[in-house]
């Protein structure tokens, strides 16, 4: 690709010029320059014009390519030799010196869009490489998921199997419930996916309708249950707690993962707890487990992809981006509170009323 | 039925639930653990088999089976998943004696449980194996298949002994190499791929689809255990 077409703007920025652009923009500029240094061209020696204009070849070359800043080498020695070479308002016959300059501002112009380019090429390999990690990241995180619930469900499944055995009729139930329960989680996982990448795409639509809180908690909580056998729930739902509007599943979705996230975290035989609190004008509710804690330096992140507080790397740590992307999605805010102190406590807002467009975010969510 | 102990070490509370399940209805003695830690505390219990997961929230599972052999020599049946042969060959070279790789099956897990009590209770290998055909005489060092003799050469003779004296069992390639052919040799698996190749051909009536030496890949070989 010609320099001047990429616009040379840094990955980072989006502002693209196409090339004619690019060339009007260094017109433009080096004629708004030369206005202006016309007004005070009795106070002007050419040293001081040339260096000016060197600083446009410049920036033009590290901004705009190779191709803008070439013309903007040659409308300065034009404009030089022109406006700031006595007699003004003539081209002199063309000097060694003028020869000189141009070749200066050409070579300026050519170093600086070529190492321009080069800083761009490594920022973009550099973007490649970090996607690329990602994918990997993701790929062994989603197969550490999948591959627990499909070995449970294998090992249940030939025991079953097994004619040498006679399966006591509490523990052939206890089996069957064990393959049932973890074929949902394996659809859950899949949702979760499906999910994750309708929220990368920007695509997530929540179908918002007025719900007691209470309900979700309770749809989750039984949904939950199975894995949380181990663990207490306890749901605390203030009774002036007023109608969210949500969308039914996405929410569900929501407190299974925090609830996923704590069974997993905190010691077996603690108690997990569920917390909803009208606050202004959001509903507030908080998920809190005895487990060790979120580190104050992990707080921030941990709503990221794959960030996860444990290093066994358990859970690939998309439950939670997958919980930010879909609160967002209703207008509210996800936080850790207390972070450092043992004992994990995820707290999320929902605005009660429906201020924006569903899936607008809402930043002025309050806490 | 055994009655065996065995401690399953893993991090997801629901295998620990599937193996408990399963394992005690078969008669044997279970406990869990889901940390290293819990694992290494545990050990006073004596159990007959640990089950290790690699992936702990604390201790690498590695660490674990270190841990545990400054101790004892419980037999350690790895549990790990494809992707993993790295840490798999460090944990048999540590000093794990098995590994059996997610999803599994409950015949597979028992038939490994198996093995390795058997190894654990000290039987030592007979002086004639005999799997299906196949007839090894070690005390007249005569290798017979279907009662025609076949000719081993002494390193062949050194590698098939070895195999079947852990039959059952995976065998590193750095375990052979260190027994038949010595410490200095540790990393030229291919003397192994070209003996591997010529043993099969000699014993094997599909040298292509081998049932008495079973590749494990990026690991080692299993010598099928004789029923």
């Amino acid at each position: 690709m010609d320099e001047s077409q990429s616009g040379n703007v840094g990955p980072e920025r989006v502002v693209r010029c196409t090339a004619v652009t690019a060339y009007l923009l260094v017109a433009l500029i080096m004629a708004a320059i030369t206005g202006g240094l016309i007004i005070v061209r009795p106070h002007l020696s050419l040293a001081t014009v040339a260096l000016i204009y060197l600083l446009v070849v410049f920036l033009a070359a590290g901004r705009l390519g190779r191709g803008p800043s070439i013309l903007a080498s040659l409308l300065a020695v034009l404009a030089a030799n022109y406006f700031f070479t006595i007699p003004y308002n003539t081209f002199v016959v063309a000097s060694p010196q003028d020869v000189l300059a141009l070749l200066v501002f050409l070579f300026v112009a050519e170093t600086t869009s070529r190492m321009a380019a080069r800083q761009q090429k490594a920022a973009e390999a550099e973007i490649l490489r970090k996607t690329d990690e990602l994918k990997s990241i993701l790929l062994s995180a989603v197969s550490h998921d999948l591959r627990t619930p499909l070995s449970s469900i294998r090992m249940a499944a030939t025991a079953l199997l097994q004619q040498d055995v006679r399966w006591q009729d509490d523990v052939r139930r206890d089996l069957l419930q064990m393959i049932d329960s973890e074929a949902a989680r394996l659809s859950r996982l899949v949702g979760n996916l499906l999910d994750l990448s309708r929220i990368e795409a920007g695509a997530l639509r929540p179908l918002r309708e007025p719900h007691e809180v209470q309900e979700v908690v309770a749809r989750a909580v039984d949904a939950a249950g199975d894995r949380l056998q181990a663990h207490r729930v306890s749901v605390d739902v203030d009774p002036n707690t007023p109608l969210v509007p949500l969308d039914m599943t996405m929410m569900e979705n929501v407190l299974i993962n925090l609830l996923d996230n704590a069974g997993r975290n905190a010691p077996e035989g603690s108690q997990i707890r569920m917390v909803v609190r009208p606050d202004g004008a959001n509903v507030v509710v908080r998920v809190e487990n005895d487990g060790p804690g979120i580190p104050p330096e992990l707080a921030g992140q941990i709503f990221n992809r794959f960030a996860t507080a444990n290093q066994g790397r358990q859970g690939t740590g998309l439950g939670l981006a997958i919980c930010k992307g879909l609160i967002e999605a209703h207008g509210g805010r996800i936080w850790v509170e207390r972070p450092g102190e043992p004992g994990a406590r995820f707290a999320f807002s929902l605005p009660v009323e429906m201020r924006t467009a569903a899936g607008a975010p809402l930043r002025s969510a309050a806490r | 039925m055994s009655g065996a102990r065995i401690l399953a070490v893993d991090d997801e509370p629901q295998i620990r639930r599937a193996l408990r399940r399963t394992l005690e209805g078969h008669g044997y003695e279970v406990r869990t653990a889901g940390t290293g830690d819990e694992a290494l505390r545990a050990l006073p219990w004596r159990p007959d088999v640990i089950l290790l997961d690699l992936m702990l929230p604390d201790l690498d599972g590695l660490a674990v089976a270190r841990r545990v052999r400054e101790q004892s020599t419980v037999p350690i049946i790895v549990i790990s998943v494809r992707g993993e042969e790295d840490r798999k060959v460090q944990a048999l070279d540590v000093g794990c004696d098995d590994y059996i790789t997610k999803p599994f099956g409950m015949d597979e897990l028992l038939a490994r449980i198996r093995v390795a009590l058997r190894h654990a209770a000290g039987q030592t290998v007979a002086p004639v194996v005999q799997a299906n055909d196949l007839r090894i005489d070690f005390e007249r060092r005569l290798v017979t298949r279907g009662g025609d003799e076949i000719h081993l050469t002494p390193t062949e003779y050194d590698v098939l002994k070895y195999l079947v004296q852990h039959a059952g069992k995976v065998v590193t390639h750095r375990m052979l190499l260190q027994q038949v052919w010595g410490a200095e040799h540790l990393d030229e698996t291919q003397y192994l791929h070209v003996f591997m190749s010529q043993l099969r051909r000699k014993l094997e009536p599909h040298p292509a689809r081998p049932q008495y030496i079973l590749t494990e890949p990026g690991v080692g070989y299993r010598f099928r255990s004789p029923v």
